[in-house]
């Protein structure tokens, strides 16, 4: 998999590098700040982004202008958004444009081993893979609602990790119980919601999220 | 010719309308006097007084009513509803609590009565009544005379079918100006003329309060004279007695001159510092305790002070100038009561009553014809009521000349005031920066000797035991994970990172996001303003929202932040219980006072049972980056 990317402070633009390619992945090119991003983007047409949101010059949130930017330019192009902290306002500028294909991770998550690549494997293959910080914080500030209150403690739990961006099947591995199982679980936490099933992971996340977006105020 | 047919075909009525004038005319006589006690009692504080004169006014309203035909509906507004307590049981009227209610119950109500136009136009009806009442009672009188008088003359029995005929339009016009000031008030534009009067009366009365306060300004002036003496040490004491009466005084001053007055007098000194050797110290003479010192702290300050100095020039002025305003009063009183008003009186009167009008005009020793004396008499009155607010807002003028503060006492109370938001503002910072120091050293420190301390046994275990080192490095990426956590809450608190990199308008989203309450967001704010600025608003809102969540009981808030004229507004209002009081708890002060910092400022509108609004207000400087 080609991979550009982007992270200002040099120790850790080489040790993500090395992680990565000693994982069999390719890193086309690695830059240092917003401009050089969409310049390498705009060469390489890579797999996947991995952004960091503050580069300079301005040290606020250039990556993440950079990132939304490529994306408008190039639909659908696989960005993983990588910060020092998470923010709802962000996820939510980040999912807007409805295409999939996006991730937004707490640096500290790149210690995760499998689960991160996991998570990069998953947003390259134009799936989500949200922080589960993000998620919690998400379900907390709609958590007055009544059809979420309804919820069983592991229906809360599957749809945290479904919302997260993982798969079925993913899911029953990580809760330790059969893919059947979770497909009961899911179908009772979509009739609770209201909202149409889909055998697509990628669409089921996007629908989930819109439900919990929209349901908050 | 027609007109006398009429009366001689019903003189029945020409005769009733004739005793209902007599009536309602004997009703306005004792108006003033009415109301001169209605007032006096109710200065005095029982308020129940205005309601005896309003019931006094109804009967007028009443017979108007009755007998002119015109309907006049009641024009007060509705009394106050009684206080009802908070969750405490106490009663607040404005900013203050009370535990009692009688206190807040009467406040009510004398805004109410003072607030209500109509006590004000009850007032000009009661005192102009008798001179209006005229046209009522000069049909009766008429007759009265006529017939009384027949005996002497037969010729004056012609005044009688004259005072009938007139009775009815005499009730009517009587009645009509009554129905006018005791009906709810009309346009604007017919009270014009009205209102000038009023406010012109309302000066005179004024005027009355400047003549007495010559007693209070000859007294206090003795005393301060009295505290110079030498010897006698006792102007600070004096001083006591001057400044709170002259601050009483301070406000009408200021409305009479038509600006704003604040307080002169200079900063209080600081209290004296004992040196190391416990002693105090003052020139070159060391004493035992801090009270020698204060006591000449305290005299050299109100000595140096200017103000002191003004307000005795003010004070001793107030003989002068309470005469000026007493001999403007007495113009238009004697012009009115004693030269005009007599004459009035001579039409309906002189058949029976045998007295000169011209009396008080030939005691005053002047010359030409007597009916000079109610044209001189119109002329005074007219004068001193065209001369009374003038005479007044110069008044004010120079009170406020003598009384406001000198640029130098402005100065020493700013200098005080940044002083202290700067103590306040070092403090803070100390305070800031030891608690950041404490999280990293009990969090993140600790946290990263622990964990270096896992990694010297795993690499002690990996050759002997190496699932056990296995364990201890997974155990080990864990508490990395929660350091990095703990590290990004102190971040956090430090400076958010969502308000570095997007600003205020952002972070004040991402904050109602992270709210467990429904928080509506309206930002009018396109710019960036000072990191400081900005930083200080987010935590202030921050804390704000956190308050709502935490004691309101509201589960929703509006967020507002607005850039307008150099000041940046926010403000965070709730749906809850109300009843904050900001000078009780500690953190409105602390805010207050990190505001202050930015000559900011925070406002509380928080009624018992809601809803609250916190507005914050700092002045500053915006500007776009993008």
């Amino acid at each position: 998999m080609r991979i550009v990317l982007a992270e200002d402070l040099p120790l850790l633009r080489e040790g993500l590098t090395h992680m990565l390619e000693a994982r069999g992945f390719e890193i086309v090119e690695a830059v240092a700040s917003g401009g050089e991003l969409a310049a390498a983007l705009r060469t390489h047409r890579p797999d996947l982004a991995i952004v960091d949101v503050r580069l300079p010059p301005t040290f606020t949130d250039e990556g993440l202008r950079a990132a939304l930017a490529a994306r408008r330019e190039t639909p659908g192009l696989p960005v993983l958004v990588l910060s020092q902290h998470v923010e709802q306002l962000y996820a939510h500028e980040l999912l807007a444009d409805g295409g999939g294909a996006i991730g937004y991770l707490l640096k500290d998550r790149v210690l995760g081993g499998e689960q991160f690549i996991d998570a990069l494997n998953r947003v390259a293959a134009g799936g989500t893979a949200l922080d589960p910080d993000v998620i919690s914080a998400l379900l907390s500030s709609s958590n007055r609602q009544e059809p979420l209150g309804s919820l069983t403690a592991r229906e809360r739990e599957v749809l945290e990790l479904m919302t997260e961006g993982r798969s079925n099947a993913a899911i029953a591995q990580r809760l330790h119980l059969s893919d059947g199982a979770i497909s009961k679980y899911t179908t009772s936490i979509f009739a609770k919601l209201g909202i149409a099933d889909s055998p697509d992971d990628n669409r089921r996340v996007l629908a989930v999220l819109a439900y919990l977006d929209g349901n908050r105020s | 010719m027609g007109v006398a047919a009429a009366v001689v075909a019903r003189p029945a009525s020409y005769a009733l309308a004739c005793g209902r004038g007599l009536a309602l005319g004997l009703l306005a006589l004792p108006g003033p006097v009415v109301l001169l006690v209605s007032s006096l009692v109710a200065m005095a504080g029982y308020l129940p007084a205005i309601l005896a004169a309003r019931r006094f006014t109804a009967l007028t309203r009443h017979g108007v009513a009755r007998w002119c035909g015109i309907p006049v509906p009641s024009p007060y507004r509705e009394p106050p509803e009684p206080p009802r307590p908070n969750a405490q049981g106490q009663y607040r009227y404005g900013n203050r609590l009370y535990d009692s209610p009688r206190l807040v119950a009467w406040q009510r109500r004398l805004t109410w009565l003072s607030n209500d136009p109509a006590t004000r136009r009850d007032s000009v009806f009661l005192l102009a009544a008798p001179v209006v009442a005229v046209t009522a009672l000069l049909p009766s009188a008429l007759v009265v005379a006529g017939i009384a008088l027949s005996w002497h003359s037969p010729w004056t029995l012609a005044a009688v079918p004259a005072g009938l005929l007139c009775g009815p339009p005499g009730l009517r016009l009587y009645g009509r100006w009554s129905a006018r000031l005791l009906g709810p008030a009309a346009g604007h534009g017919r009270a014009s003329l009205s209102r000038a009067l009023w406010t012109r009366v309302v000066a005179l009365i004024e005027l009355v309060a400047v003549a007495l306060f010559a007693v209070p300004g000859v007294v206090l002036t003795a005393v301060v004279l009295v505290s110079l003496l030498p010897g006698a040490w006792a102007l600070p004491w004096a001083q006591r007695l001057v400044r709170p009466a002259v601050t009483a005084q301070r406000p009408l001053v200021a409305r009479w001159a038509r600006t704003e007055l604040t307080e002169p007098y200079l900063p209080p000194p600081d209290p004296p510092r004992p040196r190391r050797d416990g002693l105090y110290v003052l020139g070159r003479t060391l004493f035992d305790s801090a009270a020698p010192v204060v006591r000449a702290q305290r005299y050299r300050w109100v000595l140096r002070d200017p103000a002191t100095w003004r307000d005795l020039v003010w004070l001793a002025l107030q003989p002068v100038t309470g005469a000026g305003a007493a001999l403007l009063v007495a113009a238009a009183a004697y012009g009115a009561f004693g030269l005009v008003w007599p004459w009035l009186w001579l039409l309906p009167t002189q058949w029976w009553l045998d007295y000169d009008p011209a009396a008080a005009w030939t005691a005053l020793g002047a010359p030409g014809p007597s009916w000079w004396g109610p044209v001189a008499g119109s002329v005074m009155t007219v004068a001193a009521l065209l001369l009374a607010p003038h005479a007044l807002h110069g008044y004010g003028r120079a009170g406020a000349a003598l009384l406001g503060p000198t640029g130098a006492a402005s100065l020493a109370w700013q200098v005080r005031r940044l002083s202290d938001s700067r103590d306040d503002a070092t403090r803070a910072q100390v305070a800031e920066l030891r608690r950041i120091e404490q999280d990293l050293h009990d969090g993140v420190q600790a946290g990263l000797v622990a964990l270096g301390m896992q990694l010297d046994t795993a690499e002690a275990l990996v050759d002997n035991a190496p699932n056990r080192a296995k364990e201890l490095l997974a155990d080990a990426r864990g508490r990395l994970a929660g350091t990095l956590a703990d590290l990004r809450t102190v971040v956090r608190t430090i400076h958010p990172p969502v308000l570095a990199e997007r600003g205020l308008a952002d972070a004040v989203r991402a904050l109602a996001l992270d709210s467990p309450l429904d928080v509506t967001v309206t930002v009018d704010y396109p710019g960036r303003a000072e990191a400081a600025v900005e930083s200080a608003v987010y935590f202030a809102l921050r804390e704000l929202l956190t308050n709502v969540a935490k004691h309101s009981g509201a589960h929703a808030a509006a967020l507002d932040v607005r850039f307008e004229a150099g000041l940046l507004h926010a403000s965070v209002q709730d749906a809850g219980n109300g009843g904050v009081d900001p000078d009780r708890g500690t953190g409105l002060n602390a805010m207050r006072r990190r505001l202050a910092v930015f000559d900011g400022d925070v406002t509380v509108d928080s009624p018992p049972g809601g809803p609250t609004v916190v507005s914050l207000c700092v002045p500053c400087e915006s500007w776009q980056d993008r």
